[in-house]
């Protein structure tokens, strides 16, 4: 090694401490980095394999229980490769302490399913000819302590199903804790998961009743018009839902989960790479400075500034290297813990890692790149000057000096001597005051942003159901007449109900379809309030729509044209405002 | 003794006839700006430097001599006048050819030593040697030879803060010598030193003079060094008053 760069090294070495902080901090920009983008892909890719293990539905329909032999063939529509079909039924789960949570049945007609599909945690399988038998989804287990070989009770309208749980399992629907908003108010396992045999339900009724029907599609067929074909065959059904993959609440649940976290890891790695870049410039700058003589010497030797500068850069980039090489390790380290992190956050049980060698080389090219130039820069400015005012300090830096000084001396006279002391030891360096003070306004300005926004959502969230009027919800299996609410109405303590009709439509602009749910009218001085974003209030007028503001930004501008399953109605609507929409049938207690 | 600049800087060099000294400066002028405010600190100096002539500059604080030495130093430019060193204009010349006259043919003896602090006495003479280009087992040898020339060469693995002033001053002297250069610079060398070490450093200098043949022109507001010059020129409020 030649004797310019194992100096180098050795400088290095004698300002170790000041080094291994600027590879630290480097190494945190890395690591975050690399490690939060790695945690993210982890996520996505967990989800994916998961989805694929298990065989999610790639289309699902949901209509009002139907007799199986009412319902059309549907295996001949183009691109479905198989069907598995349910009865999902919402009730209670009574719970060990004989308090009741909101439940699901899911009647199985396929036992063990392949289309969403039950991979066990706990036990066995259900057993297909045994009507005893269930399964639970692991948040009963989790969040309520029901074990193998435990009774569960689920009470479905009037009628309660008794059940011997022979397993604990996961499902895909439910792969993040049971809390689908779909059905019930979401936290954390407040939804109990049941599966057990169809063949309970056809024993007692004398006929198969279903009212789910999950699809796999043929590989590389069109989703789109798979859906599109299958919703023109099952039209006469009372369709509630049809859920293409990528709209159903698990995936993008998980969609929006994963994307709310990468929103915060620019201004993450933005203020890590702006404070190594400051930290690396500093610290070169007072290396640079604590050698000015050296650097003098090596110019009277006869070393080129071009030599010397490369060999500051040789510095900086060992510095960014080394920085790097640790925000590699880092980075998995970061990526374990935030992917175990967010998945133990959202309930997901099991994570598949993922590398992804682009972001770690961004990482390490951006880390050598950033340090070398912090480095590069301090000792650039320096080489600018001749030699010997390198040697001795330079009579135009020592004359700024001191007019900066005198001025200090001018603006703090009236203060007492120590607090003179401390200011002017604070600014007798005003660039590294500066960056000291931009590097803590970062950090500050970051972790400030980050709670703002959060207590921004959650204030945003708190206020449109300070909006609300409504304190209870009750979803019926089937719609009701207005006169069966009066039960309801009668009941102690509830001062208002207020009707809603939910259906399954399909809506769309300019040939642009959207799957839907429709809601029965929400009136003016209605429970279920809307906050107008756009457009006008419905004046009550039969063609008239409000939609939710994401359905609007979908859908784009134009006259809606819409269709409501089973009824054979359509026609044309003015799309007058957007507002958010929900629910079928609401008491104020 | 021949050291010769390389083709490549001295294709640009002005050059001038054989028969000029070593050291030219003709109606050097050197001054510093600041606002409308201009001081001079070297005014209209001509000086002539022999080869292997010992010359002291002698003169007090403030009187311009580091700055001569400097502009003959190639470490900056006349605001005026042209200095000629082994053949080269610097005031005219690019930085790159300014490099070369200070690599090829100047050695630098600096008050405080400027010796690099992690690099033991053998390397920081090597220092000098390795940017010449000169092969590993002749940078060894030399390194040798002038840490021997110098009488260290037993602590030729010490670091400079293990080594005394007078010891770090001669280890200074051999990295400047050591690259044989036609020309040797020496600001205020005996300047941090105690008298009697500073004698052992005039007394060393002015051996290597005799024995290498490099021009030496010393620094020095000590005017016992005067002594053991072949001249001395007088400097004064940034003018030579007497050689």
């Amino acid at each position: 090694m030649r004797v310019l760069e194992r100096k180098m090294l050795r400088d290095l070495w004698q300002i170790r401490w000041r080094a291994l902080a600027v590879a630290l901090t480097v190494a945190s920009g890395v690591g975050i980095y690399a490690g939060t983008g790695m945690a993210i892909a982890t996520g996505f890719h967990t989800r994916d394999v998961l989805f694929q293990r298990m065989g999610f539905a790639e289309l699902e329909v949901q209509f009002l229980p139907e007799d199986v032999t009412n319902l059309p063939d549907l295996t001949a529509v183009p691109g479905v490769h198989a069907i598995e079909r349910r009865l999902v039924l919402p009730g209670t789960v009574f719970l060990p302490d004989h308090s009741r949570i909101a439940g699901v049945l899911v009647f199985l007609e396929t036992v063990p399913p392949t289309i969403d599909a039950l991979e066990i945690a706990a036990g066995g399988p259900l057993r297909a000819g045994d009507f005893e038998s269930a399964v639970v989804e692991r948040s009963l287990a989790t969040f309520h302590g029901f074990g193998v070989g435990d009774r569960i009770r689920v009470q479905v309208g009037e009628k309660t199903y008794e059940s011997r749980i022979d397993g604990v399992v996961i499902s895909p629907e439910w792969l993040i804790v049971t809390a689908n908003p779909d059905y019930f108010v979401p936290e954390k396992g407040s939804v109990g998961v049941v599966f057990t045999s169809l063949t309970r339900v056809s024993d007692a009724l004398g006929f198969t009743m279903v009212n789910d029907l999950l699809f796999r599609l043929d590989p590389g067929a069109d989703a789109r018009a798979v859906k599109d074909a299958v919703i023109t065959r099952v039209g006469r059904l009372n369709l509630e839902r049809v859920i293409a993959k990528e709209e159903h609440f698990i995936w993008r649940h998980m969609q929006l989960t994963l994307e709310a976290f990468q929103v915060y890891v620019p201004s993450l790695v933005l203020m890590l790479g702006s404070l190594s870049f400051v930290l690396t410039f500093i610290t070169v700058h007072r290396l640079v400075l604590d050698q000015r003589k050296e650097i003098g010497a090596l110019l009277a030797l006869g070393y080129g500034r071009r030599r010397l500068l490369g060999a500051y850069l040789t510095a900086g980039a060992l510095l960014g290297s080394g920085g790097g090489v640790i925000g590699i390790g880092l980075a998995f380290v970061f990526r374990n813990l935030y992917a175990a992190t967010t998945a133990d956050a959202i309930g997901l049980q099991e994570v598949i890692p993922v590398v992804v060698p682009r972001l770690l080389a961004v990482g390490f090219a951006a880390a050598v790149i950033g340090t070398m130039a912090a480095a590069a820069l301090p000792v650039a400015r320096m080489l600018r000057l001749p030699p010997q005012a390198i040697i001795r300090a330079p009579v135009s830096e020592r004359a700024g000096f001191e007019a900066w000084m005198r001025w200090t001396r001018w603006s703090m006279a009236r203060f007492p001597l120590p607090v003179r002391f401390g200011l002017r030891n604070m600014i007798r360096r005003p660039g590294r005051t500066l960056s000291t003070i931009l590097a803590i306004g970062f950090s500050l300005g970051v972790a400030i942003a980050y709670v703002m926004s959060l207590t921004s959502a959650l204030q945003t969230s708190e206020q449109v159901f300070a909006r609300e009027g409504w304190d209870l919800t009750v979803d019926f299996l089937y719609p009701v007449p207005l006169e069966d609410l009066a039960p309801i109405r009668a009941l102690s303590g509830v001062t208002r109900v207020e009707p809603y009709f939910r259906r399954f439509a399909e809506i769309g602009v300019g040939g642009r379809y959207e799957s839907v749910k429709i809601l029965g009218v929400p009136r003016e001085d209605g429970m279920k309030r809307t906050v107008l974003k756009a457009g006008r209030a419905l004046s009550g007028r039969a063609d008239e729509l409000l939609v939710s503001q994401d359905l609007a930004r979908r859908l784009g501008s134009g006259s809606v044209t819409g269709s409501a399953s089973g009824s054979g109605a359509g026609g044309n609507s003015s799309l007058p405002s957007s507002a958010s929409p929900e629910r079928s049938s609401r008491v104020r207690s | 003794m021949t050291v010769a600049l390389k083709a490549d800087d001295t294709a640009s060099a002005a050059h001038v006839p054989a028969s000029r000294p070593l050291v030219h400066l003709s109606s050097v002028c050197k001054w510093y700006e600041q606002g409308s405010i201009r001081t001079v600190v070297l005014a209209e100096t001509s000086l002539a430097v022999e080869e292997g002539q010992f010359v002291v500059v002698l003169g007090p604080s403030g009187s311009g001599k580091s700055t001569l030495l400097n502009l003959i130093g190639a470490m900056d430019t006349p605001s005026s006048g042209s200095v000629f060193v082994a053949g080269a204009e610097l005031g005219r010349s690019s930085p790159a050819m300014r490099t070369a006259v200070r690599r090829d043919k100047i050695g630098f003896i600096f008050q405080f030593y400027n010796l690099f602090p992690t690099l033991t006495a053998a390397e920081n003479v090597e220092a000098g040697l390795e940017v010449l280009g000169l092969p590993r087992l002749e940078v060894r040898r030399r390194t040798r030879e002038y840490l021997t020339s110098v009488g260290l060469a037993d602590r030729a693995g010490a670091f400079p803060g293990q080594l005394s002033g007078g010891q770090q001053q001669r280890v200074a002297i051999a990295r400047a010598l050591a690259k044989e250069p036609p020309l040797v610079l020496a600001d205020e060398p005996t300047g941090n030193l105690d008298r009697d070490t500073g004698e052992q450093i005039v007394r060393l200098m002015r051996d290597l003079n005799d024995r290498t043949g490099a021009a030496f022109i010393v620094v020095t507001h000590n005017a016992e060094i005067a002594r053991a010059a072949h001249r001395v020129v007088h400097i004064l409020d940034g003018q030579i008053v007497e050689t």
